[in-house]
This record gives structure tokens, sequence and C-alpha cells, in this order.
């Protein structure tokens, strides 16, 4: 009986490259050398040139991803208002740029004009950095007309001191933002504005109410939400900066309830 | 140096393939490994002692890495054309059913096996090739000899 050793070798050796193939082999390494050498080295280049301009793209899109992110909400949340309704508030979100209200779509609702409280809302939300020392400036709304705006204070309901004078058609107010922030998750104590717009001579104003919403700021590390609206809730506007965007909600048929539910799918 | 070449490849090209194709059992696969290892000692040959027994142990040494990482590489882990194809005992036509006995030994136990029977290398020659402790190598030859042992007495009591 043959040893393992023996039938190992005896199989081995019967295994063997045909003439041929050495030949093709002995071919390809001799002759052909230069040629795969060069195709190593091409090989190499575009392995190390893919990879670079990999890392190049990621790293490219590491740094502006913060940016392309931004790009892409604002686009997914400039919602218009549908004719037929379907979309019923208009949400726009632009920083710093201050968004240019649809004026004539409140208009044609209410009769309001909100345009300058709207500037000047945006404009102390926008530099909310040290917002306990802005104050907002409520002017006369349009020239062409004798619509004043008054504004009143209530605190708790009761009138709160400062009360611009009637008639005084181009008294600047100064009243600090901080009653918005301050106050914000303190019910018992939450102040509310009003203003009350119309011609300084007749009793027929239009109020709109100033409030904020009740969300815990902290948690959902946005701004107070400054909630506008007039009497009959009709016309809504709502402001707050949430991760260094002004959100800017305004539109009709709104409510609170929707607006909350709009900052929680933000965050 | 063409002639260097020459001879040496002449000389070794079946026991490097002999050596690719133990490990592999791929027809194929050994071929690649062959043109492979020569061509590295072509490129390097001047960098090689001319001593033939250190160029024998070079080639083996190379030839071992290469079957390695040919089994290391994703293609070769998730693709495989020809191993269920090709049957290399129709090419050779051997007598008895050594080779289907010789496949049944697990792939760490090949190289090893080759170099001890194919060869005729000492344990401890083998151990310097691979860089495996000696004792490790009488280990795995012993246990390979056991698994082929019971694969034989195993077809035993089928037939």
């Amino acid at each position: 009986m043959k040893k393992f050793k023996d039938n190992y070798q005896e199989y081995y050796s019967k295994i063997k490259l045909n003439e041929q193939k050495k030949d093709v082999i002995f071919n390809n390494i001799v002759n052909n050398n230069e040629k795969y050498r060069k195709m190593y080295w091409h090989k190499k280049f575009v392995v190390v040139t893919c990879s670079i301009l990999v890392i190049c793209l990621i790293g490219t899109g590491v740094v502006f991803a913060k940016d392309i992110v931004k790009t892409i909400k604002n686009h997914l949340y400039s919602l218009e208002p549908s004719d037929n309704g379907s979309n019923n508030y208009k949400c726009v979100i632009k920083a710093p740029i201050i968004n240019n209200f649809n004026d004539e779509y409140l208009i044609e609702n209410t009769k309001i004009d909100l345009n300058e409280l709207q500037k000047d809302l945006n404009k102390h939300i926008l530099h909310n950095e040290n917002i306990e020392d802005k104050s907002f400036t409520v002017v006369n709304t349009t020239k062409n007309d004798n619509r004043i705006i008054y504004a009143k204070l209530y605190k708790n309901g009761i009138d709160a001191p400062k009360i611009i004078p009637e008639a005084s058609s181009n008294t600047t107010l100064d009243m600090n933002l901080s009653f918005l922030t301050r106050y914000a998750t303190q019910e018992d104590i939450r102040e509310i504005i009003e203003f009350e717009v119309g011609k300084c001579s007749d009793d027929n104003f239009d109020i709109i109410h100033i409030d904020t919403l009740d969300i815990d700021v902290y948690l959902y590390k946005t701004s107070t939400i400054a909630y506008a609206y007039d009497d009959l809730e009709f016309v809504v506007k709502a402001f707050f900066v949430y991760d260094d965007i002004l959100y800017n909600i305004n539109g009709s048929i709104i409510n609170r309830t929707m607006i909350i539910d709009f900052i929680y799918d933000l965050t | 140096m063409q002639n260097w070449f020459e001879n040496i490849f002449s000389k070794y090209i079946d026991d490097i393939y002999r050596l690719a194709y133990s490990y592999t059992h791929n027809k194929y696969d050994s071929e690649d490994i062959v043109q492979r290892v020569f061509l590295k000692y072509y490129n390097k040959q001047n960098t090689i002692n001319k001593n033939e027994f250190e160029v024998k142990k070079w080639l083996v040494v190379t030839t071992i890495n290469e079957c390695k990482d040919l089994f290391k590489s994703i293609w070769k882990k998730k693709v495989n054309f020809f191993n269920n194809e090709y049957d290399i005992s129709k090419e050779y036509k051997f007598e008895d059913d050594f080779n289907a006995y010789i496949d049944k030994l697990p792939k760490k136990y090949r190289i090893i096996f080759h170099l001890y029977y194919y060869y005729g290398y000492t344990t401890k020659e083998i151990s310097t090739i691979t860089k495996i402790k000696e004792s490790t190598i009488r280990q795995r030859l012993a246990r390979g000899r056991k698994i082929l042992k019971l694969e034989r007495e195993g077809e035993n009591e089928k037939v």
C-alpha cells in the first residue's frame, strides 16, 4: 500500500500548466512588461485621482451641508395659499430678508393694513440677540388716509399705563419686546398687546391682538412666538425664530394648534 | 538577465502552479497567481539574492501571500464563477479518487500539507516560510491527517 506522501506527490506531479499557457504567461511578463507597468501606474493614477475627487466632494458637501439643508427647507416651506383653500396658510421662511407681506390678500379679507406693524415685528424678532433691550415703534401706517394705529397694553386684562394718546398721528411708542418674551411661559402674568387700527375720528376700529403662544421655548429651542390676530382670529400672523431662521407664518383660517403643530414638526 | 529569468521560470513554474492550486483548488485562479508571482519576480529580480534556494523560498512565500490576498478580496468572497464548473480531474484523468479526498482538507491546512508532503520541507523550514510557530505546524499536520483519515473511513463505510 502506497504511503500518503507518495500519493500526494504523485497526485500533484500530474498537475501542471500546459506549454501553450506557459508561453502566454512568459510572453505577458517579458514582452508586455512595460505595458503592464504602464497599466499599473495608469490604474494607480486613476484610483488616486478618483479618491482625491471623492474626498473633495465629501468635504464640500460637509462644508455646505448646512446651507444646502437651509435652501431645501426654504423651498419646501414656501407654500403659497391655493385658490381652493387647501393650503390655508402661507408660510414663508426668509432670513434675514423680511418677507413682503401679501398685503392684498389680507386687505381683501380684513381691510387691515398690517404692513408697518409687520416690519417692526420682523425687525425686532430678527435681531433678538438682546431682545430685552429692543423696542419697536408703531407709527401711522399709511400716508394716504387718516388711519392711525393706537396701541394699548393690557396686563391680565387691566389697562397698562402706556396708552398712546388719541389723535397723535405721529406718536411713537417704545414698547419693549420683553413683554412678549419675559412672560411667554408664565400664564398668570402674561401680557397681551392690542393695537387699534382705524381712523382717529372713527369708533369703528379694527383691533389687532398680539399675544404669545404657550409653548416651551426652551425645550423647542425657539424664540417666543409672537402671535398677532384680529378680533375674530380671522387674520393671523405668527413670528418666531428657530435655528437662526425667521419663520413668518401668516394667513387666514389658521389657529394656534396649527402653528404649534408646525413648530413640533420643525423640531 | 532574461536568461536567468527564463531559467527560473521554466524550472519553478509548475511547482508554483501546484502550490497555488493546492490552496485555491481552482485552475484559473492558480494561473493568475502564477503570472502575478513571476511578474513580481521579473520586476524585482535585481534586488533578490541570486542563490537558487533563496529564489525558490521567495517564490513560495510570494505565492502563499498572493493566495491569501486572493481570498481576502471582496470580489472573491462575493463572486465565484468557476469553482463548481471546472473539475481538474477530467483534465488530468486521475486513476483513483485521491483528488476528491484531498479536496476535503480545509484551507488553513493546505499550504502546510503541500510544503511538507510535496516540497519535503521540515516543520522548522515551514515555520520560517509561513511565520507560523513550529508547534502549530505540527498540530495542523496532525489535525489535517485526522480529518483526511475520518473522510477516508466515512467513504469506506458508504461503500
